[in-house]
């Protein structure tokens, strides 16, 4: 026979039980994610009272977010949350590739055309005079950049280093290239 | 018979009949769900779907101080909600009745 536990025990059982539902739930937009954890919380909080122990009495913190997300007709976070096979591109994924490209590109026409025109009135800065060589080379560092994102889409697990290190790898890419113009064409 | 799988289907309306009688908070629902005798009910299967059905707009919500610890959030069925139970109770009297009719002959049958 076990005594029941005091009333500290419970709080930090209680604690960890909502630490576990609120990892298994972390894939959630916010809203969904707090509105749950904030009644689980207040839920667990009556159950105290009652002892027992919460697992015994509601099953594992992970069947427990897994029951609430399937009662809230929210998706399962399943066993392996795996991007699907031909599936949609996922637009949290895609959206930042454009950008760093676009950042990129950008940077090699401002180094490469601006010094020469001595301004900055065009939005994006003519190479050797010619503004839509400027264009051209923004739209191929967009183009890497979106080629080098759906590559590592299959890699999601390292995305993120890939985002920072292909950035910087396109930057420095751009500004020598950019340099290699300027002294070939003595810009 | 798994009464579990049969409770999928009406838990909505259940949800929404105890609302129908009196606001309450999910621990409330869940006790008067039981005290009804649905005692496989589980808890996160209340919560989750007291969260659908508000997401949904049968349900509206407002939040209450406890003495004893966390706030709660009540529930109350709105119009779109009520008349989700009408719907529901016309549709679960048709069915049951039908499947009463069906297994009291299969009874017959058997015995």
């Amino acid at each position: 026979m076990s005594t029941p536990p005091g009333p500290r025990t419970g709080l930090r059982e209680a604690a960890d039980y909502l630490d576990e539902v609120a990892a298994a739930l972390a894939d959630l937009p916010g809203a969904d994610r707090d509105e749950m954890l904030a009644d689980t919380g207040a839920h667990l909080h009556e159950l105290l009272g009652e002892g027992g122990g919460l697992p015994t009495r509601l099953g594992p913190p992970r069947a427990y977010a897994e029951e609430l997300r399937a009662a809230a007709g929210l998706p399962s976070a399943g066993p392996a949350p795996a991007a699907p096979e031909g599936g949609p591109v996922r637009p949290s994924g895609s959206r930042w590739w454009p950008l760093a490209g676009l950042v990129a590109g950008w940077a090699c026409t401002l180094s490469g055309g601006t010094v020469r025109d001595g301004r900055l009135g065009q939005l994006v800065p003519g190479i050797r005079g010619h503004a839509a060589l400027g264009v051209l080379a923004v739209a191929a560092a967009v183009a890497a950049a979106v080629l080098v994102g759906a590559a590592s889409r299959r890699w999601r697990a390292a995305a993120p280093f890939l985002v920072v290190s292909s950035v910087v790898v396109v930057a420095v890419a751009a500004f020598h290239v950019a340099t290699v113009v300027r002294w070939t064409f003595h810009l | 018979m798994d009464g579990s799988q049969l409770l999928k289907g009406v838990l909505d309306a259940a949800v929404l009949a105890v609302l129908a009688d009196g606001d309450g908070y999910g621990y409330d629902v869940l006790r008067r769900l039981r005290a009804a005798g649905l005692d496989a009910v589980g808890d996160a299967s209340v919560y989750g779907t007291l969260r659908r059905l508000y997401l949904a707009g049968h349900l509206s919500s407002y939040l209450v101080a406890s003495d004893e610890g966390p706030q709660r959030r009540y529930y109350a069925p709105t119009d779109t909600g009520r008349s989700f139970l009408e719907g529901s109770v016309t549709t679960w009297t048709t069915f049951s009745s039908a499947v009463s009719h069906l297994l009291g002959t299969a009874a017959g049958a058997v015995a």
